[in-house]
This record gives structure tokens, C-alpha cells and sequence, in this order.
């Protein structure tokens, strides 16, 4: 079994400490399992499954937008009828649809900030951010 | 009969007339306030017009700002559009000038659009402002 510890150093910083033993590993040989372990922080921990969560959360929401783009575009080819493609989306509206909502926190939108910076070299618009994230434009909410 | 060509200017209307010589579908969002709708970037030269205005005459999103008059229109390099409906918007080829053609349409129900990026020349004029002053 692989061991990595993080610990916060003096200066606030994390260190990474790995420990690992043969007899461990070997017991779990056909599976082998690496186990992290947080210390010090509590932080760091939500961190990782709050970023995780966002991720998947852009992800589903780009899927989202590649169907209902294929859907318009068989309807632009007339692959199918425009009653047809009214059904499709009346039926299975969440397929389609990307739920928008204001920013939850001041931590979300930093944590939002931090994953857009690693996506592109150039910046996105407040459209594209808003689709992705699914988070409702500021102009549209107007308080 | 006024256009505004002013950065984050907006309009609600219960029906609105599109020109623009691209129109591309960005998605289908479910709001908050609004409900179901869908969304349209067009891009150069895009105009949207009131044909229909609101009954009675206020703000759904609760904007100070938005232009809600009949005849008013919004112009400028690229413009998002969102509309209630699920149904698509049928776009026409016309002749806007005489070398350009453009796609024409009109939304059906309650509609919102916003100036995304304005015009070349009114953001000229906005970055010399502020650095005079």
C-alpha cells in the first residue's frame, strides 16, 4: 500500500511525504489501492472534492450543449421535422437543458476562477463561462 | 424609432425582429426566474428590434435599464439573444446591402437581448474617452 501524507510546513505551504511497504502491497496485489491521507488542513480535502465537483459539472453541461447542437443540426439539414424536434426536447428536456444558477459563494467563484485560468490561454467570455459552469449571467439577474 | 449602440444595453420585448449576418444557436438553459429557454449569438452587424412590447410595460428581469419602447432597436457587433419558446426561429436570407447578405427572423414569445461586443467604431470612441480622461 502507497502512502502519501501532506502535511502544511511552517510557511503554509504543503509537503508531500510518501511512505511505502512491500507487505502491504503484496496483500493487495491484484488490486493495488493508494491510499492519500490529508493532514493539517481540513481546507485542502474540500477543496479537491469541491474542484472535482465543478469539473464534472462543466463537463455534463459541454455534453449537454453537443446534443441539442446535433439535434439543430439535423434539423437544419432536415434530417427531421420541426414537430419532430419539438417533441424530442418537450420529452427529454433535461438532456438538453444546462441548469443556471448565481455563484453559491465567493469560495466557488474563486475555486471557478482558478480552473478557468488552466483551460485556456486566452480568456473566456461571460458567455461561455456562464454555459459551461452553468452559472446565470450577471447581467441577466439584474438585482 | 431609437437604436442604442451603448456597451451592456439591453431590451425586453414580448416580440422581437433578428437581422444579423450570422446566427448561431449557443444552447437550451433553464433559469431561474425565466423558465425554459433558448439562446442565439449573432454576430456582425446584429440588430434586434421591438415589434411587441411587454403587457404591461415593466421589467420581467427587474433591469433599470432595459429598453422596453416599441420601434426601439439595439445594434452592434455581436448580440446574444434569449427567448422563451422551443420552437426555432425561422431565419430568411435577405439582401442587406450590396455585396452582404443576411438572416432575418422574428422570436414569438417573451425575449431579451443584449449588446455582447459593440460596435468597432462605438468602442473607439469609448477608449479614447476614457483615456482623455
Amino acid at each position: 500500500m502507497e502512502e502519501i501524507t501532506l502535511k502544511t510546513t511552517s510557511e503554509g505551504f504543503f509537503q508531500e511525504e510518501e511512505t511505502f511497504s512491500e507487505t502491504d502491497f503484496k496483500k493487495v496485489n491484484a488490486k493495488p489501492v493508494i491510499k492519500i491521507q490529508i493532514k493539517g488542513s481540513a481546507s485542502r480535502n474540500l477543496e479537491i472534492k469541491f474542484k472535482e465537483h465543478l469539473y464534472l459539472k462543466g463537463i455534463k453541461n459541454l455534453i449537454k450543449k453537443n446534443e441539442f447542437l446535433q439535434l439543430y443540426t439535423q434539423l437544419l439539414d432536415s434530417q427531421i421535422t420541426e414537430e419532430e424536434y419539438e417533441n424530442e426536447l418537450t420529452n427529454h428536456y433535461g438532456k438538453y437543458s444546462i441548469d443556471l444558477k448565481p455563484v453559491a459563494s465567493r469560495y466557488e467563484f474563486v475555486l471557478l476562477m482558478d480552473i478557468v485560468s488552466k483551460i485556456t490561454d486566452q480568456n473566456l467570455t461571460a458567455d461561455e463561462f456562464s454555459e459551461i459552469f452553468g452559472i446565470s449571467n450577471l447581467s441577466l439577474e439584474g438585482e | 424609432m431609437t437604436d442604442f449602440h451603448e456597451i451592456n444595453s439591453c431590451l425586453e420585448c414580448e416580440r422581437c425582429h433578428l437581422l444579423a449576418r450570422k446566427v448561431v444557436p449557443s444552447g437550451l438553459f433553464n433559469h431561474p426566474k425565466l423558465g425554459r429557454m433558448t439562446k442565439y449569438s449573432l454576430s456582425r452587424n446584429a440588430k434586434a428590434t421591438i415589434i411587441e412590447a411587454l403587457n404591461p410595460l415593466e421589467s420581467k428581469l427587474k433591469i433599470l435599464s432595459s429598453i422596453m419602447n416599441i420601434n426601439d432597436s439595439i445594434t452592434g457587433e455581436a448580440i446574444t439573444v434569449i427567448t422563451q419558446s422551443l420552437k426555432p426561429i425561422r431565419f430568411k436570407v435577405v439582401n442587406l446591402s450590396g455585396r452582404h447578405k443576411a438572416h432575418e427572423g422574428e422570436t414569438i414569445k417573451f425575449t431579451y437581448a443584449n449588446i455582447k461586443y459593440p460596435l468597432e467604431n462605438v468602442l473607439n470612441a469609448y477608449n479614447k474617452k476614457t483615456i482623455n480622461s
